[in-house]
């Protein structure tokens, strides 16, 4: 259904996704558009495009190439560019118009492929679905192709040696191994919570073998299998991680680290994950699935809804009995996991009122690690209905929304969502690990 | 059968931050209807320049488009709109983007529909599909042509004239203005400046439209056509002796009598070969984002004496300043006329961490950003879109900014200036210019 939007900016659509995600592999990246959805991608949603120009084309399509299909005309000029620009990598994604004539993005990518001899990537994006769309495709076409994994139950050491052990439990000496999966500067920007989280881990007894999306080589790809855990720090990640456990049969956290104390609990979940008794030596399946994103999702995990997921028993119970009692309610409007994690790091602080904390997302939602009162939001309409019934003493979320006029008399903490806002405000995305909402929530109530 | 020459691909370069000013008509109000993606920029666009009250958007899913719903959207959107937006407004743009082309959208019968159905209000169709580029009228200028589409006959016809296709106003000082006062012309009106309907409304009454932009053409034609208003085509140049013709032409359109421009001709004139001399043959590279017609400023550079060695061009085939382009072509072979967009200036400018192709400072000077980051240059003339460079003042002014790029103590990297602040000479004599290409 067509949407009406008056406040909000439109978001950032799935070719920019795709972009995003392969924008630090050795990649050129064509986008198959007349021009504008290029500049749309490079200049209002890539946040990393002025410090670190990567090539990225436009295939300058015209009505007669659409209507008479010379589809073969952009494919010599791809593979034409891909032998002087030379890079590891080729993406070609479709847009709007490309959808709408029916163009084969993927046999291109084939075709340029087979001639050029390099990697290269076709996605049959529109320009009508949203950037998390991207990022799973892209993440699960970079998986695919790179990823070697161990097979189930058996642990491939760089030696070659195999070993059949629970992932956890074979190396006592040596670090564990994690992944950080669904990490896209569209939802985090180019600010450093990529290095933040990884000097995080690192510090803590991890070693981070492979980033998707910031940061990435295809060699982290190559051992990304070798993790012992994943965790995935958005709703697209959980989609990933979801298919890395089908794949690898790796277990996963959804969450990241809001503050410092929210990132202890994290780390614990972490572990508890690995140790988990549940988990199985080969064969692992998915019992070995975690679905606690922290705290707030340990409600379901008790009620056991949730099949050999791990609770973390800590003061979420007694916060989850508060909510019954609220004296304040905070609505969060982002991305699920993040939104999830802020809600974490609210609870964590402690703060002396009762406080009810739902988290709405304008994109993917995975009812397995929502709480009761949170919703995906299918329109602007429909925050706008959320914010008038719900009554909200404060909104937690991008500058855009203040926009709406149903979110003038609230109490507002901005937290900038480049999916949403663009390179508005993507400079003063929050660094998350040392973002203590509490203090700002705390101010307001 | 001939080979067909291969067209290139188009490759994107940082945009340098400039403040865009926003075209828009008091009391309207644009719709933007399209796929999510096509919409996001222009409404991230209206935001940051302060235009987001005046915008919305309506994105439609692929089912909208296949069952051919999203023309009903569209008339429900005008519906909501309408009871949102207070005071109504005047005018409704409906923006539509390149799917609309392949669509079959009968767009009279939809403005047909919502004339019928909103009588108080305008509607007009703009289009925002790059995929038509190559067309006799394209996409930039029939979008610029709508906005003054709705510009009423305006009686008495006064003394005022109408810039038309600028962005940004002539300096307070410019000899054109000053021209023109002396004339007792205007006052001068522009889109961009007018607060409210009635202001727009008076651009009508003009004796006179100056044409400062290309994109304009369809604007000036259909008020010349609708309005009776006449027009002139003075875009910025910097052909001093040209600069003169056309003041000369506009006063005779304006019923005046000619004037002797010869000492204004003489210093601009001097002032461009001092510059020259100065400069001892650097090399300069000139490209489509200081200037829309480049070709026509590397022509007047070089008849200044400038050792001008790179011109990169727009790849879009506007073809403003064809006889500039071909005059380089034909009697500066050393030149080299490229596009600022190919892909073959992309080797060395990624951030690989195996790059070892990161070009060194070419000794020159840069007239454009493009080009500047193309060549790396060691000199940099911050020049955007011919903005603020109009008349001998334009001239003037270029080679002020010129000198300034050259002795100016805020260039990056002073062991490696060529010239030292009193403009002597400090290099090797090597030169390390490629003419053959980057």
């Amino acid at each position: 259904m067509g949407q009406l939007c008056i406040y909000l900016i439109p978001f950032a659509s799935d070719f920019s996704g795709i972009c995003s995600a392969f924008y630090d592999l050795d990649c050129m990246s064509a986008i198959c558009d007349a021009s504008c959805c290029t500049s749309q991608y490079v200049y209002y949603d890539e946040p990393r495009w002025e410090k670190k120009v990567k090539p990225v084309l436009s295939c300058s399509i015209r009505n007669i190439d659409a209507v008479m299909g010379n589809d073969a005309r952009i494919v010599d000029e791809i593979c034409h560019a891909a032998e002087k620009i030379d890079t590891e990598i080729i993406s070609i994604v479709g847009t709007p118009v490309p959808a709408i004539t029916g163009m084969d993005i993927e046999g291109m990518a084939s075709e340029t492929e087979a001639v050029t001899g390099k990697a290269a990537f076709g996605f049959n994006t529109t320009g009508f679905s949203y950037y998390d769309k991207g990022l799973i495709l892209a993440g699960k076409a970079l998986i695919d192709r790179f990823a070697k994994g161990a097979s189930a139950g058996e642990v491939r050491h760089d030696d070659g040696r195999a070993e059949c052990a629970g992932a956890g439990e074979v190396r006592r000496n040596e670090k564990k191994k994690i992944n950080i999966i669904g990490m896209s500067p569209l939802d985090f920007g180019d600010v450093g919570n990529d290095t933040d989280f990884r000097k995080f881990l690192e510090d803590n007894g991890w070693e981070v073998m492979c980033n998707l999306f910031m940061g990435l080589t295809t060699e982290d790809l190559k051992n990304c299998a070798k993790a012992d855990i994943n965790l995935a720090t958005s709703a697209a990640g959980v989609e990933i991680a979801d298919y890395l456990n089908k794949k690898f049969a790796m277990p996963y956290v959804a969450g990241i680290p809001v503050g410092r104390d929210c990132g202890r609990i994290l780390l614990g979940n972490l572990n508890d994950a690995l140790s988990a008794e549940k988990k199985q030596v080969g064969g692992l399946s998915s019992e070995c699935k975690i679905e606690t994103g922290g705290l707030g999702s340990v409600c379901k995990a008790q009620a056991g809804e949730t099949e050999g997921s791990i609770a973390r028993v800590t003061e979420a119970e007694e916060s989850v009995t508060k909510q019954c009692n609220a004296d304040k309610k905070i609505l969060i409007v982002s991305d699920q996991v993040i939104g999830n994690s802020l809600r974490d790091s609210i609870r964590v602080g402690k703060l002396s009122h009762a406080l009810q904390i739902d988290v709405a997302s304008l994109f993917t939602f995975k009812k397995n690690i929502a709480e009761g009162g949170d919703k995906k939001l299918k329109s602007e309409a429909e925050l706008i209905r959320l914010l008038r019934r719900g009554k909200y003493d404060i909104v937690v979320g991008d500058p855009s929304i203040k926009y709406i006029p149903d979110a003038a008399d609230v109490k507002f903490v901005e937290v900038p969502h480049p999916a949403m806002s663009g390179v508005m405000h993507s400079g003063e995305v929050k660094r998350y690990l040392n973002f203590e909402i509490c203090d700002e929530i705390g101010s307001f109530i | 059968m001939a080979k067909k020459k291969r067209r290139e691909l188009a490759y994107y370069l940082p945009e340098p931050a400039k403040v865009h000013t926003v075209l828009r008509i008091p009391g309207s109000h644009t719709l933007y209807i399209g796929p999510l993606s096509c919409t996001r920029r222009h409404m991230v666009h209206a935001r940051e320049y302060g235009d987001a009250g005046n915008v919305s958007s309506l994105f439609i899913s692929e089912a909208d488009v296949i069952s051919g719903r999203y023309e009903d959207l569209v008339a429900e959107s005008i519906a909501e709109l309408s009871e949102l937006i207070n005071p109504t407004p005047h005018i409704f743009f409906l923006a539509v983007f390149c799917i609309d082309d392949f669509l079959g959208t009968d767009e009279e019968a939809l403005l047909e529909r919502l004339r019928s159905e909103y009588p108080e209000n305008q509607f007009a169709v703009q289009h925002i599909d790059p995929v038509s580029l190559n067309d006799k009228m394209n996409m930039g200028s029939k979008k610029n042509a709508t906005f003054y589409s709705f510009i009423k006959p305006g009686q008495p016809k006064d003394k005022g004239i109408n810039f038309v296709g600028n962005f940004v106003s002539l300096e307070k000082d410019n000899d054109f203005l000053a021209l023109l006062e002396k004339w007792g012309i205007g006052p001068v009106r522009e889109l961009f400046h007018c607060e409210t309907y009635e202001d727009y409304q008076k651009m009508g009454k003009s004796c006179l439209n100056i044409l400062m932009r290309k994109i304009s053409q369809g604007a000036v034609d259909l008020m010349k056509e609708k309005l009776g208003i006449d027009y002139y085509p003075l875009m910025p140049g910097y052909d001093a002796n040209e600069v003169a013709r056309q003041y000369n032409e506009v006063g005779r359109m304006l019923g005046k009598d000619e004037i002797d421009f010869s000492e204004e001709i003489k210093s601009a004139i001097s002032d461009a070969r001092q510059t020259a001399a100065m400069l001892a043959g650097l090399p300069v590279a000139v490209d489509c984002s200081a200037s829309l017609m480049p070709s026509y400023l590397a022509k007047s550079l070089i008849e200044y004496g400038f050792n001008v060695k790179y011109v990169f061009k727009s790849s879009h085939e506007f073809k403003l300043d064809a006889e500039s382009e071909n005059y380089i072509i034909e009697e500066c072979p050393d030149v080299v006329l490229t596009t600022s967009d190919s892909f073959m200036h992309v080797k060395g400018l990624d951030g690989k961490s195996k790059d070892t192709q990161k070009k060194a400072k070419k000794e020159c000077l840069a007239i454009g950003a493009d080009c500047s980051l193309i060549l790396n240059a060691a000199y940099f003339a911050d020049v955007w879109h011919d903005e603020g460079y109009f008349g001998f003042q334009g001239i003037h002014r270029l080679m002020e900014v010129i000198r300034n790029a050259i002795f100016s103590k805020e260039k990056a990297d002073d062991s490696d200036a060529k010239y030292d602040s009193d403009g002597k000479d400090n290099s090797d004599g090597k030169d390390d210019i490629d003419a053959k290409g980057v």
